[in-house]
């Protein structure tokens, strides 16, 4: 579809990238149709800023920064928030009748999104905390603490309150 | 390292954990059982994440931006000559005219789990999705799954159940009302919309039996609230 080994090369990774990049779309936005116009216009954005990625082996992350930047500009919001909601969610999350898959993918939905956004990094992009960090601007400890909170409050959620012995020890 | 630290570690990445840690599970029981539950846990997400792209995403994303880069005096002859070179349309903008009904059909293609699986859902549950456009069960519904879900204009609600023809989906829009009466067949889905209380439902089956044994029954069952 492409000719020059430039538009192959873009080409190659559109195909490789757009399944993860759709997934993490719908799971920011929860919505298939903006879903799928935001890997689109990440694309475009990618395209168009091509001579800006100086290494194809960093393209994934900086896909995944595109779709992030896309989405937070589209909803207004430079940065996801950063107030502490864990007892909140927590109490929220645990307050369902959960039972896996479907009830993990409510539990998804129900995540605050500075939350949610680096688990779904680090679970669907495979990406480490430093390159989570880097999408998310911020540091890398920070990327760290959320995606450990995330994942005990989706374990509280799935399994109950079992995070007092957790505390305990 | 004791076991808040293997807890730390376990927390943060439990596909990257260090010597240290995994040398810690070994020898404590506790953290060893914690790991192998976490271990589940995290395939029971990864499955929940795991929501199919539209067929042929790629093709018009890279459709796009091939167009985009010839947007010149021959734009609209290469764009036809792609198109039916690849066979591809617009898909976009046809999505977009197709409106509710090809949105409709789409989230049911990105969960094709919920076509095959053995379940049962509960009366309660399928109450709490019905009153989202107003509605109740006057009679059972044989319902295996009834579930909040994101649909335009949120707050909708994912029924499905099983008619004598094929299972059918039934999707709660509670804040739109758009395309009523319109009908698609696609991929092949059939969907219609009807009009609701609040809002309106769609009704997505894979043969047209089904989708008159699924009007039939919600006719005769189901009823909105007064």
């Amino acid at each position: 579809m492409f000719g020059s080994g430039k538009a192959s090369t873009y080409e190659s990774l559109v195909r490789a990238y757009t399944p993860d990049l759709y997934r993490f779309a719908y799971w920011l936005c929860r919505d298939r149709m903006l879903a799928e116009d935001l890997v689109q216009e990440t694309c475009l954005r990618a395209w168009r800023g091509w001579d800006g990625l100086r290494d194809t082996h960093a393209a994934k992350q900086w896909l995944f920064t595109i779709l992030r930047r896309e989405h937070a500009r589209l909803f207004e919001q430079a940065r996801p928030e950063m107030v502490d909601l864990e007892d909140e969610a927590v109490e929220r999350l645990a307050g369902h009748s959960l039972q896996p898959p479907l009830e993990a993918r409510e539990a998804v939905m129900q995540l605050p999104e500075s939350y949610r956004l680096p688990l779904l990094l680090q679970v669907l992009g495979g990406f480490s905390a430093a390159e989570i960090g880097a999408i998310m601007d911020c540091t890398e400890e920070a990327a760290l603490a959320r995606v450990s909170r995330a994942r005990r409050m989706m374990r509280q959620a799935l399994d109950g309150p079992m995070e007092t012995k957790e505390k305990t020890r | 390292m004791n076991c808040l630290d293997f807890m730390r570690e376990l927390n943060a990445d439990p596909r990257r954990l260090s010597a240290a840690a995994r040398a810690h599970a070994e020898g404590c029981a506790a953290c060893a059982r914690t790991q192998a539950r976490q271990a589940e846990l995290e395939r029971e997400l990864a499955a929940a994440l795991n929501i199919h792209p539209p067929a042929g995403l790629a093709d018009r994303i890279l459709l796009e931006v091939k167009l985009q880069r010839r947007r010149s005096v021959q734009f609209l002859a290469v764009a036809a000559g792609v198109a039916m070179a690849t066979g591809l349309t617009l898909t976009l903008p046809v999505l977009r005219q197709a409106g509710l009904p090809a949105a409709m059909i789409a989230h049911v293609q990105g969960e094709p789990h919920l076509l095959t699986i053995q379940a049962q859902a509960t009366p309660e549950a399928l109450a709490r999705e019905l009153s989202r456009i107003g509605a109740v069960a006057a009679a059972p519904i044989p319902v295996v799954h009834a579930a909040p879900c994101d649909v335009p204009g949120g707050d909708g609600g994912h029924v499905v159940f099983d008619t004598p023809y094929g299972r059918v989906t039934l999707l709660l829009v509670p804040n739109r009302r758009e395309d009523i009466g319109k009908r698609l067949e696609k991929a092949g889905f059939v969907a219609v919309v009807r009009a609701a209380q609040r809002g309106c439902y769609s009704l997505i089956a894979q043969n047209e039996q089904a989708l008159a044994a699924a009007e039939a029954m919600l006719a005769e069952r189901m009823r909105w609230r007064t």
